[in-house]
């Protein structure tokens, strides 16, 4: 059985999602693709905008975009290094 | 008269001063750099965890801070010619001293074991042990009774922590790092005046050792967050 995701798993595999979409992804495929229930889908997209992770733009057609921020791409460059800080002190 | 004139002798010595001073310099400036360094990894993550193991070496700091002012105080008019005023400045000294070491320990024990308890009652509990001790320690005016309840507390800990994690050997390092800075920061406090204070080699040693774990903590946050 594949071991549960934690939380900063979660959120690395968000963004990362979203960097490999150049960027730019609507928020129903980033649901799809997260693997993730709608109500948890929901809880992390809202703490991601929240944390200044993540935003959403809207296009010309007033549809909705998910897109990285500067401290979201800060994140995807240094999750292993903070990864590796939080199993060396068992936090 | 005698012991008073020995006592005198020895406090007045600017060695010890000068020790004191660099110790409590050393330990502020690697308190500070493990909580700048972790800084950027709580803020891009929020992580309870490396919140709280930021808060243990912030509170760290800023305890031995308050042990070196009431050194200061119970020195005065011993060891200078001017006498720092006595009246509540003891007291609220030692009640912040209390307060914060107490957090500091319960913080580091918090980072490790914040995933298997009731995080909130455990932070509740933390927070109220921490008050009723500096309360204790105001009351009495006495680091002996505040270390001696520390060390209770302390063994407390050990065995709780000991019992909720994993026993990997690298818990077991970080475990005895941990303990360490628990017990050398227990003696430093217990040993800051007569009849308990402890002298020369031994102080040195001890200073050494303390200084020695904060070292080896700080090139560990260094050695992951580059």
């Amino acid at each position: 059985m594949k071991k549960k995701r934690d939380r900063l798993e979660v959120v690395y595999d968000i963004l990362s999602i979203v960097n490999n979409s150049h960027n730019s992804i609507k928020p129903t495929p980033l649901l799809r693709s997260s693997n993730l229930s709608s109500n948890s889908f929901n809880e992390y997209f809202n703490e991601l905008i929240e944390k200044g992770l993540i935003k959403v733009l809207l296009d010309r057609k007033k549809k909705k975009h998910v897109t990285l921020t500067d401290k979201g791409f800060e994140y995807l460059e240094k999750y292993r290094m903070i990864k590796g800080f939080i199993e060396e002190f068992e936090l | 008269m005698r012991n008073l004139m020995i006592g005198r002798h020895m406090f007045m010595d600017p060695t010890r001063m000068t020790i004191e001073v660099l110790y409590l310099l050393t330990v502020l400036v690697l308190c500070f750099l493990i909580y700048h360094k972790t800084k950027n990894a709580y803020e891009l993550t929020k992580h309870k965890g490396i919140n709280h193991f930021r808060n243990a070496f912030f509170f760290f700091g800023f305890a031995y801070v308050f042990r070196f002012v009431f050194l200061l105080i119970m020195l005065s008019g011993l060891a200078f010619d001017f006498q720092l005023p006595r009246y509540l400045l003891p007291e609220i000294s030692l009640a912040l001293m209390g307060y914060l070491s107490t957090m500091a320990i319960f913080s580091l024990v918090l980072s490790v074991i914040w995933k298997k308890v009731n995080y909130i009652y455990a932070l509740f509990t933390a927070q109220a042990i921490a008050i009723v001790l500096s309360i204790i320690a105001m009351l009495t005016r006495s680091q002996h009774i505040l270390s001696l309840i520390q060390l209770m507390l302390l063994i407390v800990v050990i065995v709780l922590s000991y019992f909720y994690h994993k026993r990997s050997k690298k818990f077991t390092r970080l475990f005895t790092i941990y303990i360490l800075t628990f017990v050398v920061w227990i003696i430093s406090m217990a040993s800051i005046r007569p009849p308990r204070a402890i002298f020369g080699e031994f102080r040195i040693i001890l200073y050494l050792i303390s200084v020695t774990v904060f070292f080896v903590i700080l090139h560990k946050v260094k050695r992951m967050i580059k």
